[in-house]
């Protein structure tokens, strides 16, 4: 057994030495000069995955995650925040955030809310390292639950320059959109428990309303575009809303609701723009 | 006491189920014992509608629930049935098999009812299986409990080099494959041919490092504390037809159901029709024992259905001891073809494994045959493809030692690769998936 012991020591010194090493090195990212002084955090769905290049902010990650519903946006935040300091946050909305059902699905009981707290995974260190972070346990945060970009790129999935609406984003879009989407103030309320927190946290939250193609307009119900639009307005009346007034041509989209490469670019661009001028 | 600690740790309100379950099988097993068989048979059929009542309640009632709903608003009748909101215990599935064997064995005369109900208790509840098998039996797990074990240096240290080997499949292939498979299957609907196709191979290749990695896990930790488990997998992508593969996919589970569901039905003793339907209804079930759903049911159905041919033609029982290319160091082209067939039948027939639904897996094919670019745009996978690589080299060599690594002579050698493997494990480790089986 002595011999057994020995052994399990041997190789137990090994990864000690490796942890050691590894956070010796990774140490050197908390004097990433700081340029800007400003954490920005992008948070939403595919809308914000595949319009913005945080490359192009000053200290800025974008955790959009493809089909996120809008309450785990405040789960990604609580997962955050326990290791890092946040100046802003940006949120993107959309038509189909303020109809769907996914969100009562995740806000209905606390024990569903911890599944969803669950269902994210370990932040990319290379993501984290951008961020100017102060007092980061780097080995601590390893077991963190908090989410992990799918891709690395902020185009995610979509690598297309062109628009390429298919017969099943048409068919889904229809779905998601059709006459009967009622407008589910469940949705509000989501957004003001996200405002709050942000509040309660000393953090910025300004929201985004993204962009999408005259196709997708032209299914979104009336009834629903008059109450979002209204909500919307009221947002940017409160200074929560980061106003891109710009008419997004359907040749910048890759399909209905999702910014191509020149369409993400111009998107960014515009986004900074405002973004630094608040 | 450690094993119950062990699965409190996830949730002490079930422990008291496992619990229940212990003391009724263990009190079954006495009275199934009677020289009364009429008596016998009573407490067998008890002991079956208890384990399957418990498995039925927590496992499938919402799904029924749902299906009759469903049923009835076919009719245009409207029903709310009350649904369970309750978390599927964990490990329900392993444990309530375990407990029908026990009773079963001693049934057919080939086990003694255990005296020591601590014994039994062990046998039902021992960590390294509790959560995700292997499905022991008790005539090979409970005598290894009885008898008393000392250490043993050589079976220790297999034992740290299963579970190191389990823990790279684990963590370092199939949680790496895990991120790939789940971006191509979230977003199928804007994914080209191609990469649905490497999305259905990673999730092959995912599932096989989860499970089998865990197995190799549960194995080595049993051989630490002087256990010997049965084998659960053997290098079953090697398999050079559907037969084969589920004589080297989940054995414990198909054993299981060969010995306590196929052959109480008659097996393939009773004619042709009726081994072809006790062949369906043992896929059916191993597929709906995976998960109350339907496309876990198409998923067993496919599989009897590649099975079926098999069966019919007597070639079902064709590669039984051998491996392939036993005698050689590479397969010849007859069963390299045969190999690659079968693993492109079982990644096919895993599509619906992974889907959320039956017509999540239907458009997901659609998805491959009306959209077939070849634009593969998750490249972050690029070096886990590269681990599948070494992967089937590494149980290439091993195929006919079973799974294990291997004890080269060189003593540096071996800490070399054992250093290497390790390092992988610990640099990939934050990121982490759990294990699929462990949903059942």
């Amino acid at each position: 057994m002595k011999l057994f012991f020995k052994r399990i020591l041997f190789y137990a010194s090994v990864v000690f030495i490796y942890l050691l090493i590894n956070l010796i090195i990774n140490f050197q990212y908390e004097t990433y000069p700081k340029i800007g002084n400003k954490n920005i955090i992008f948070l939403g769905d595919s809308h914000m995955r595949n319009s913005i290049n945080p490359d192009s902010f000053f200290n800025a990650v974008n955790f959009g995650l493809n089909a996120d519903p809008l309450i785990g946006q405040k789960w990604k935040l609580v997962g955050l925040l326990n290791n890092n300091k946040i100046d802003t946050i940006v949120i993107s909305l959309g038509y189909h955030n303020f109809i769907d059902s996914i969100d009562i699905f995740f806000t209905s009981e606390s024990s569903k809310a911890d599944e969803n707290l669950f269902r994210y995974n370990l932040i990319n260190n290379r993501e984290l390292c951008k961020l100017n972070l102060s007092k980061r346990k780097y080995l601590f945060s390893l077991f963190r639950k908090m989410q992990k970009p799918v891709d690395l790129s902020y185009v995610g999935s979509f690598f297309s320059e062109n628009m390429v609406m298919k017969d099943s984003a048409k068919s889904a879009i229809s779905r998601r959109l059709s006459n009967d989407t009622a407008f589910k103030f469940s949705n509000l309320i989501t957004i003001e428990i996200i405002r709050k927190f942000c509040e309660s946290k000393g953090i910025k939250c300004l929201f985004l309303f993204t962009p999408t193609s005259s196709y997708y307009n032209s299914k979104v119900p009336v009834t629903l575009k008059v109450n979002v639009d209204r909500y919307i307005f009221n947002l940017k009346q409160k200074g929560a809303l980061i106003d891109i007034n710009y008419n997004f041509n359907d040749n910048l989209f890759f399909d209905g609701d999702h910014l191509n490469i020149h369409g993400s670019e111009l998107f960014t661009h515009l986004v900074k723009v405002k973004l630094y001028r608040k | 006491m450690a094993s119950y600690y062990f699965y409190g740790w996830w949730s002490w309100k079930f422990m008291g189920l496992l619990m229940l379950s212990t003391i009724l099988d263990y009190s079954y097993g006495f009275w199934v014992a009677s020289p009364n068989k009429k008596k016998a048979k009573v407490f067998l059929w008890l002991s079956i509608i208890n384990n399957l009542g418990i498995l039925g309640i927590f496992k499938y009632y919402n799904f029924f629930a749902t299906q009759f709903k469903e049923g009835l608003e076919l009719l245009g009748l409207h029903t709310n049935p009350v649904l369970l909101q309750v978390a599927l215990p964990v490990g329900i599935s392993f444990y309530t098999f375990h407990g029908m064997s026990y009773v079963f064995d001693i049934y057919r005369d080939k086990q003694q009812p255990v005296k020591s109900f601590v014994d039994y208790a062990v046998f039902v509840s021992f960590f390294p299986l509790l959560v995700a098998g292997p499905i022991e039996r008790a005539s090979h797990l409970l005598p290894q409990v009885q008898k008393e074990r000392t250490f043993n240096y050589t079976q220790a240290v297999e034992g740290c080099r299963l579970i190191l080997w389990g823990m790279f499949k684990k963590v370092v292939i199939a949680d790496s494959l895990a991120e790939t498979v789940d971006a191509i299957f979230n977003n199928y609907q804007h994914e080209n041919g191609v990469t649905l196709i490497i999305g259905a191979i990673a999730f092959s290749f995912q599932i096989y490092g989860d499970f089998s990695g865990y197995s190799d896990i549960a194995l080595g930790t049993a051989k630490l504390f002087g256990f010997e488990l049965l084998s659960n997998f053997k290098f079953p992508y090697f398999s050079r037809d559907v037969a084969e593969f589920w004589r080297r996919w989940h054995i414990s589970l198909s054993s299981w159901f060969r010995d306590y569901l196929y052959i109480p039905l008659g097996g393939s003793k009773q004619g042709k029709w009726k081994s072809v339907r006790n062949t369906f209804i043992i896929f059916l079930v191993s597929g709906f024992w995976h998960g109350a759903s339907w496309n876990f049911i198409a998923w067993g159905f496919i599989h009897a259905c590649g099975f079926l041919p098999l069966l019919l033609l007597n070639r079902n029982r064709k590669h039984v001891t051998d491996v392939v290319a036993q005698d050689r160091k590479l397969p010849n082209l007859k069963e390299l073809r045969q190999m690659l067939s079968t693993f492109a039948f079982v990644t096919f027939a895993w599509v619906f494994f992974r889907a959320e639904g039956i017509n999540q897996s239907l458009n997901y094919f659609k998805g491959i045959w009306n959209n077939f670019g070849s634009n593969f745009k998750h490249t972050n996978g690029r070096i886990t493809f590269l681990y599948v690589f070494l992967l089937i080299l590494f149980d290439w060599f091993l195929r006919r030692d079973e799974r294990n690594l291997k004890n080269f002579k060189i003593n540096y050698l071996n800490t070399i690769i054992y250093v290497i493997l390790l390092l992988s494990v610990v640099s990939q480790w934050g990121e982490k998936v759990s294990f699929i089986y462990f949903e059942f």
